[in-house]
């Protein structure tokens, strides 16, 4: 029960013994009202308060190791002494609190993502019961794929098994327009059964639980949405049409869906509507179809002490049903609420998700960086150390222990990574918002709230950090034995830890590295996918989502601007990664094809090169033959022949329809970068038109732009925002997953060569000041200043050449055996981006190291030999 | 007198000890005072109530029965001393010799 978790058994551990029955029994009789009440979640989240709460001076039981006084006083100094010790060296304690705040600002910012994510659904009273179907498929060696959907008919076996409570039947996808008598709106939501409502806890503001959901066109609201529909009217029993459905009821208002859920809507519709819808033709069968797994959710609610195994097997069992099918494997499974989000990388997911994933790539890349900043803190202790010997041997003489000099050291560096807390916060609250801008969902989806639960595991987190910086300098130094210290202490052998020093710079240097040259290869590659060249001219056209309106009276109303060039119709944007694919056949030869539904003039006005035939005639409605233009690749692939013997042959798609060749267009392309040329045909079908391609010249941009938008407001009704974008700005919004990538793993170079530079700059310190005398009697016997200069720096600038020398060779690997083979059109690696990476890391470092060595040399022998 | 001062939060304390008669123990006292005062009261906050008023004798306490919903851990029952009633009507009444005292007047003229 409660006493195991990790708050339970701190509170066993704080509480005074003789209250702790009586309490412990409390929070747990507690803790079971509230998971009646609220859900297990919930309670626990209430019991781990409640103990928190309990740290106070009548609860938690005394220190036993000794009285009250000695304790205090024994803080005290401890304390003193650390801030002193810190003081007395400012310059290393500013480099370890920087640096360490710029590596925690980073984890923080993780830890504040964890905490967020794993909210995530927690409001459902009975989440821990809830769970959902997903689907892994295999079709013929095409890898497997995972989605988060399964058939609807595998509900009904469900339903009977024994151990369900209930099951949620879904269906994502009821995006329509919503009218009123008075206003339409575009509205987006799911269907979902009568059960929905009981399993899940979103709750009804108005309306009956039980049945709002049970009919068929009942319709439930969000409350934002109801308002944005009937103001302050009345919203329930009212009807509305919706889309091409017809008449829904609404049957109930929903409070809006709270930020933590990982379905968001603004509207349900009764799943029962589906089959009536279906019968009707208007969407394509799935309630009865098991091999439609791709559109609907099946979430169960299991009883209380359901053994997951004896469904799991059920499951497995239902594999069965695609025997006919011997090209198909299909497999389902269960994933508990808890791991939708953050979880699997699955696809059809009902709303946005987070993967663990890229948690735990953030969290490594967090501990790659506090790592770095708690290695220069054990770095400069141990380099420092030396003047803190006799301190050592003191103490210890004197009959300190040996754990009491650990304690001192740890004071220090924790009241370090304590002040670096600080700094860490305000770092974070700077970069949360950048952080944020790199995908446009983050904004809506993380809230980076600071509640008790992110302040506590922040200072737990300091704490953290603290003792990993200071254990190795405390254990190793406290070990030091004191008769050897205080006779002689240069014959210490302190710096045996030397070499394992040299190779943690190295190692600094060399991440660094490796981020730079990538951020730097990340860019190159950016730019080369923006600039290439497609095979089509995409300047000045202007693509507009049709949402919904009739193509020929965009066509007419847009016509009469003189600033439009042509105007062209397509189903969607190609070269920006949508694809449309399907099987098609020539003769014994089938392959899979890309295809794009398009108007006539998508040809000229996209300036793709007609190799043989012609463009789509203009035709009259009614005429249904169906006429296509392929790439010269599907020819080659369907082995039809030249171009122009391929003209009026007739291919056939897997669905059956035949579709007749009119001409051949070169290969120009359709995909993005990554993604090598196949075989491609555009397809003259006005039903799938949905984006209008506008070539614009003008000379004034912005009132055309405003032009444009009024005239779309007449032919939309005020329904629907004018969303039109340019070509270009659609291209490189296609690729900028390399920005993202180049924000990041910038970020992070910035990060690490800080870091980095910091703890150079220590050691070159460091080494300047032992130095000092060398380099007095050198001066004195004629050495110049740039003979010192080498002197002191010689050393560093080989670690820099061994740690460049490092990621050049493993950079490369990393490009050519894992990420360039994936890339099927790239810009080759060229020697500029090591070159620039490698100078970057120089200069910082030849700087840090060259400032110091200079000062040190600068030093006039009189000075530093004056005093022994 | 320290020893004998009776807090605005302990007197609502000792009062719902009383309200809960029998059944006065630290999850009935929490959900009752959470329930009048109209806010969550944390289980610590209540304890330190407790262990003061205890220390003050105005209450007492005994062990009860074990139930499986505390983990087999025993209640432990409060109720009140002379001590504490003594202390309670003292409360009362200071507050109602105040009250009576307050002219009609200058209570009416608050608006």
């Amino acid at each position: 029960m409660t006493e195991r978790t990790f708050f339970g058994k701190l509170f066993r551990w704080i509480c005074k013994p003789d209250i702790y029955e009586e309490l412990e029994g409390d929070l747990q009789e507690s803790y079971r009202l509230n998971r009646e009440r609220f859900g297990a979640n919930k309670a626990r989240s209430i019991y781990n308060k409640e103990v928190v709460k309990m740290m106070r001076p009548s609860v938690v039981k005394k220190p036993k190791i000794r009285t009250q006084i000695t304790t205090n006083y024994m803080f005290k100094s401890y304390s003193k002494t650390a801030i002193r010790n810190l003081l007395r060296s400012r310059l290393f304690s500013v480099i370890n609190i920087i640096g360490l705040a710029i590596s925690m600002s980073v984890g923080l910012l993780v830890i504040n993502i964890i905490i967020d994510q794993t909210s995530f659904d927690n409001f459902h009273t009975r989440g821990d019961r809830i769970y959902r179907v997903i689907t892994e498929s295999h079709y013929m060696d095409f890898g497997a794929s995972y989605l988060a959907t399964s058939p609807t008919p595998l509900a009904e076996g469900l339903e009977n098994f024994s151990g369900i409570e209930r099951v949620v039947k879904l269906r994502r996808y009821f995006n329509f327009d919503v009218a009123t008598d008075e206003r339409k709106l575009p509205m987006e939501g799911h269907y979902a059964d009568e059960n929905f409502l009981s399993v899940f806890s979103f709750k009804l503001q108005q309306g009956n639980p039980e049945t709002a959901l049970k009919k068929p066109f009942s319709l439930i609201l969000a409350s934002k949405a109801a308002k944005k529909l009937f103001g302050d009217g009345e919203a329930v029993g009212q009807n509305v049409t919706v889309g091409p459905y017809g008449e829904f009821s609404i049957t109930g208002i929903l409070e809006d869906i709270p930020r933590n859920s990982h379905m968001q809507f603004e509207m349900l519709a009764s799943f029962s509507t589906l089959p009536i819808l279906e019968a009707q033709d208007k969407l394509h069968k799935t309630t009865t179809n098991w091999f439609d797994y791709t559109s609907n959710y099946n979430y169960l609610l299991l009883n209380e002490d359901m053994d997951l195994g004896d469904i799991e097997n059920f499951l497995l069992s239902q594999s069965s049903r695609y025997d006919e099918d011997e090209n198909l494997r299909v497999f389902f499974s269960l994933q508990s609420l808890a791991e939708i989000t953050p979880g699997l990388d699955l696809s059809n997911q009902i709303g946005p998700t987070f993967e663990s994933s890229v948690i735990v790539a953030f969290s490594i890349l967090a501990a790659v960086v506090i790592l770095s900043a708690c290695f220069n803190y054990t770095n400069l202790s141990i380099a420092k150390a030396l003047r803190r010997l006799k301190e050592i041997g003191v103490r210890k003489v004197m009959g300190g222990k040996r754990h009491q000099i650990v304690i001192q050291f740890l004071f220090e560096s924790v009241i370090t990574s304590l002040g670096a807390l600080l700094l860490a916060f305000i770092i974070m609250k700077a970069i949360q918002g950048q952080f944020l801008e790199i995908t446009r969902d983050l904004t809506q989806f993380l809230a980076f709230e600071l509640n008790l639960l992110v302040v506590a595991s922040f200072v737990a987190f300091a704490l953290f950090v603290g003792i990993l910086a200071g254990i190795l300098p405390a254990i190793y130094l406290s070990a030091t034995k004191p008769a050897s210290i205080l006779r002689d202490e240069t014959k210490i052998k302190i710096f045996s830890g030397i070499g394992i020093r040299k190779a943690l710079i190295v190692l600094q240097f060399t991440i660094s590295l490796i981020f730079i040259i990538v951020a730097t290869v990340a860019n190159k590659q950016f730019r080369f996918a923006i600039n290439y060249d497609l095979g089509f001219d995409r300047q000045h056209i202007l693509n507009v989502p049709l949402q919904g309106n009739n193509y020929q009276t965009f066509i007419n109303e847009y016509s009469k601007f003189p600033e439009l060039e042509s105007i062209s119709m397509s189903s969607h944007i190609v070269g920006l990664g949508t694809r449309n694919n399907i099987w098609v056949k020539f003769g014994a030869d089938s392959v899979l094809s890309d295809r794009l539904f398009a108007s006539g003039n998508f040809i000229p006005n996209h300036g793709l090169q007609l190799i043989a035939g012609r463009t789509f005639p203009e035709r009259e409605p009614g005429e249904s033959e169906h006429l296509i233009i392929v790439n010269e690749k599907l020819l080659k692939q369907l082995n039809i022949g030249s171009p122009l013997e391929s003209l009026e042959k007739i291919i056939t798609t897997s669905r059956g329809t035949e579709m007749k060749i009119v001409g051949v267009v070169k290969d120009f392309h359709y995909a993005k970068l990554n993604q090598p040329l196949e075989g491609f045909y555009l397809h003259y079908y006005p039903d799938a038109f949905r984006q209008a391609n506008l070539k614009v010249r003008s000379s004034d941009m912005a009132s055309t732009m405003a032009a444009f938008e009024k005239t779309w407001e007449g032919i939309d009704g005020k329904v629907h925002d004018f969303e039109a974008e340019f070509y270009d700005n659609q291209i490189d919004e296609a690729y900028s997953s390399y920005t993202k990538a180049i924000k990041v793993i910038g970020f992070a170079a910035v990060l690490a060569i800080s870091i980095a530079s910091m703890g150079l700059l220590g050691m070159a310190v460091y080494s300047a000041e032992t130095k000092i005398k060398e380099v007095g009697i050198r001066k004195v016997m004629g050495a110049d200043v740039s003979n010192l200069v080498s002197l002191l720096s010689m050393g560093f600038l080989k670690l820099l050449a061994i740690a460049a020398v490092i990621a050049v060779v493993v950079t490369i690997l990393i490009f050519q055996q894992l990420v360039l083979p994936e890339m099927a059109y790239k810009a080759p690696l060229g020697p500029m981006e090591f070159l620039i990476g490698v100078g970057i890391m120089l200069a910082i470092g030849t700087l840090t190291i060259c400032s110091q060595a200079l000062r040190a040399a600068r030093v006039s022998p009189s000075e530093s030999l004056r005093s022994e | 007198m320290k020893g004998t001062h009776l807090g605005e939060f302990q007197e609502i304390v000792l009062l719902t000890v009383l309200v809960l008669g029998e059944n006065a123990y630290g999850v009935s006292i929490q959900e009752e005072i959470g329930v009048r005062m109209g806010r969550a009261l944390s289980r610590g906050a209540l304890h330190a109530a407790l262990a003061r008023l205890e220390k003050k004798n105005f209450i007492q306490s005994e062990f009860g029965g074990a139930t499986k919903e505390r983990g087999g851990r025993r209640k432990k029952y409060y109720k009140l001393t002379i001590g504490g009633k003594q202390a309670l009507e003292e409360a009362k009444r200071l507050r109602e010799g105040l009250w009576s005292d307050v002219p009609q007047v200058s209570w009416q003229n608050i608006k």
